[in-house]
């Protein structure tokens, strides 16, 4: 699941970063509204995590902004003004939830989770799928009971692919969704997770869409 | 605690009572001259009469024995005796006593007769031989003027009471519109600082509600801005907390002892600036208090400076920087209270510290200008952008240029100091780059 934090001040934003890449999450973090606006033009999010004070704008307006133009990304709000008014105001300006400052950590990875998975239409915290239990808090996979040990990048790869099942995912999304600004990715890295994964879970689960990409579980 | 109607009331029933008995005294006066010149025209209009019916003192002698003269017995109080002018009671009426009631000279004159004072008018009339008397009692006339004035007094004792109790009403009455005003000023609550809305206030009263109103409106203003202040500061606290927590959590819950270590970094780092962010804070709060404000002395600007980058030692080595003053700044000396003008040289020493390139140089000098003078540091930095000159002097506000562990409190801080010494506080980009801020006093305040 990748996400995107704006976050002014360094030292916070790098634990964030640094925290929610702990829980599996694949995090790019900037520090000001313009930048903000320019990564989510670039990529493709599954939830923003955005401080309300930003130097350049108030991140309330900032969404608001991003609202009317028809951005649809679940939005975080993080703030230190913590007031029910406050509150309000930032799930009224299109926010999907309200963190106040400071945090703890696993209630952040849990609640960026939460909306993420909802605008995907999922509301259950875990996924059945055939004999496949994908639980993304736990970061376990189970068939049929029985846990399959996955590395962080083929969890996550799981994870996308299974959360929309039938949808074909190029290459490059499937690298967007995995990695990070300043990663390297290798040219062939999503074969080769690709490759392992179908090792671990089976060969047909996991189908190759001829010049377009790969889908799980076609209806 | 005394009372304003209460003494409004004894102000005014202690002048009433004065000119009354003023007034009582002159009456008493007038009327007692009044009566004893009516009195005494009495006593001479009846000696003139009785001596004109009077028979001349041969023919009173010749019935050989001093008679009772009738006399009209109109009033009591007269007493007339006639005596023949060698000295032999001829006639006296029934009141009048049987000793000469007066001296033998003619004219207006008073004596005691046995314990009672008589008031007596003599004629003398050689021609028929006989002297006149007439007189009357003291003692009665005193009683007629008491009379008269205690007709006049009492109902005006009686007038008192009744005129106490129209003064006691009318002062309330008066005193009315400062009774509601305190009545809403008990009632309102301590956070109420609405106008006190008092209807047609009275002339005099009008001064004290437009004070109280002016009051509320200004302290209701200085609780705003301090509740600005209190949530600002708790908002900035709580993003520096939030890292330290964060951090915490993760150095807590990885295994990789870079990522640790990086956190522990991270914390440390946090530790300092929410550290600093506090002591801005409370420096602020002190130079905003007010209280406990020492006398400004003179003080050597270069002994300061001396201090202060003793105390910035590690921040100026480790970036290669250099503080320099200029000879006449390095001999001026400054009227100040001497922690205040520490800080304010201290947050632009940090200023600019903070945003020096390596190898920078810091200049601290002396600018002259009209009836004022200026302490400028003068730092190789970045600058401000020129729209946000006026910005960063606001509170928690960091420009965008700001480097360090800025709390965005510096130059609020240097700004109250400033006003503390009526001066001001000026920053402007210099066209070589850098920022130069001045602190301009009155140019009183700085000697060279």
């Amino acid at each position: 699941m990748r996400i995107l934090v704006i976050e002014d001040d360094a030292i916070l934003r790098a634990g964030i970063r640094t925290g929610l890449a702990l829980d599996g999450f694949t995090v790019d973090a900037v520090g000001t509204a313009a930048d903000a606006s320019a990564a989510a033009a670039a990529s493709q999010y599954d939830a923003l995590v955005l401080d309300v004070g930003l130097p350049d704008a108030d991140g309330v307006e900032l969404l608001k902004g991003w609202r009317r133009g028809g951005e649809t990304v679940p939005v975080l709000l993080l703030t230190a003004r913590n007031s029910v008014d406050d509150r309000i105001e930032g799930l009224n300006s299109g926010a999907d939830d309200y963190l106040g400052k400071p945090f703890d950590l696993d209630e952040l990875a849990a609640r960026v989770r939460a909306i993420a998975r909802r605008s995907k239409g999922n509301m259950a915290a875990a996924l059945q799928l055939g004999p496949f239990h994908l639980d993304s808090a736990a970061r376990e996979l189970r068939r049929d009971g029985t846990v399959i040990p996955l590395s962080r990048r083929e969890f996550a790869l799981v994870e996308t692919l299974f959360e929309q099942p039938g949808r074909v995912f190029s290459r490059s999304q499937l690298e967007d969704r995995l990695y990070g600004w300043g990663e390297e990715v290798g040219s062939n890295t999503i074969e080769v997770h690709i490759h392992k994964l179908r090792a671990k879970l089976g060969r047909d689960v996991i189908e190759t869409v001829r010049g377009e990409g790969y889908r799980a579980f076609r209806e | 605690m005394t009372s304003l109607r209460l003494r409004l009331f004894a102000l005014l029933a202690a002048a009433t009572l004065f000119v009354w008995s003023a007034a009582a005294v002159w009456i008493y006066l007038h009327t007692r001259a009044e009566v004893q010149r009516v009195l005494d025209r009495r006593l001479i209009e009846a000696a003139t009469m009785v001596a004109s019916l009077a028979e001349n003192s041969d023919a009173l002698v010749a019935t050989g024995q001093s008679r009772i003269i009738a006399v009209p017995r109109y009033n009591r109080q007269l007493a007339c005796q006639i005596w023949s002018l060698d000295g032999r009671l001829v006639g006296r009426s029934s009141g009048a006593p049987a000793e000469p009631l007066a001296t033998n000279r003619p004219g207006m004159s008073e004596r005691d007769i046995g314990g009672e004072t008589w008031r007596v008018y003599t004629i003398a009339d050689p021609g028929r031989g006989i002297r006149v008397s007439v007189g009357d009692s003291l003692g009665i006339r005193q009683r007629l003027i008491r009379d008269l004035m205690m007709g006049l007094l009492l109902p005006a004792v009686v007038g008192l009471g009744a005129l106490a109790f129209l003064i006691w009403t009318a002062v309330g009455t008066g005193l009315a519109p400062l009774k509601t005003i305190s009545q809403r000023l008990r009632q309102r609550k301590p956070a109420d600082f609405s106008p006190l809305e008092i209807a047609r206030p009275t002339q005099e009263i009008l001064p004290l509600v437009e004070a109280i109103d002016a009051r509320s409106a200004k302290l209701e203003q200085m609780r705003a801005t301090e509740r600005h202040f209190i949530a600002s500061a708790a908002h900035e606290l709580q993003t520096p907390l939030a890292g330290l927590s964060t951090h915490a959590q993760i150095a807590l819950r990885t295994d990789d002892s870079a990522v640790r270590r990086q956190s522990l970094q991270s914390i440390a780092e946090s530790v300092d600036r929410t550290s600093r962010l506090v002591q801005q804070l409370l420096a602020l709060a002190r130079e905003e208090s007010d209280v406990d404000r020492s006398e400004p002395v003179w003080l050597s600007l270069s002994v300061l400076v001396d201090a202060l980058g003793r105390e910035f030692h590690h921040a100026l080595g480790s970036a290669d920087l250099n503080v320099e003053m200029t000879e006449e700044a390095a001999a001026a000396e400054v009227c100040a209270v001497e922690a205040e003008l520490v800080l304010a040289l201290k947050n632009l020493l940090s200023n600019a510290i903070n945003h020096s390139p390596s190898g920078g140089r810091i200049q601290i000098h002396v600018e002259n200008g009209i009836g004022e003078v200026g302490i400028s540091v003068r730092d190789q930095g970045p600058g401000i952008a020129s729209a946000e000159l006026e910005r960063v002097r606001g509170r928690f506000v960091r420009g965008k240029k700001a480097r360090g562990v800025g709390s965005g409190l510096g130059l609020s801080i240097v700004e109250l100091v400033a006003s503390h010494m009526s001066g001001r506080l000026d920053l402007h980009n210099q066209s070589d780059g850098g920022l130069q801020a001045t602190l301009w006093l009155p140019e009183q305040k700085l000697r060279a």
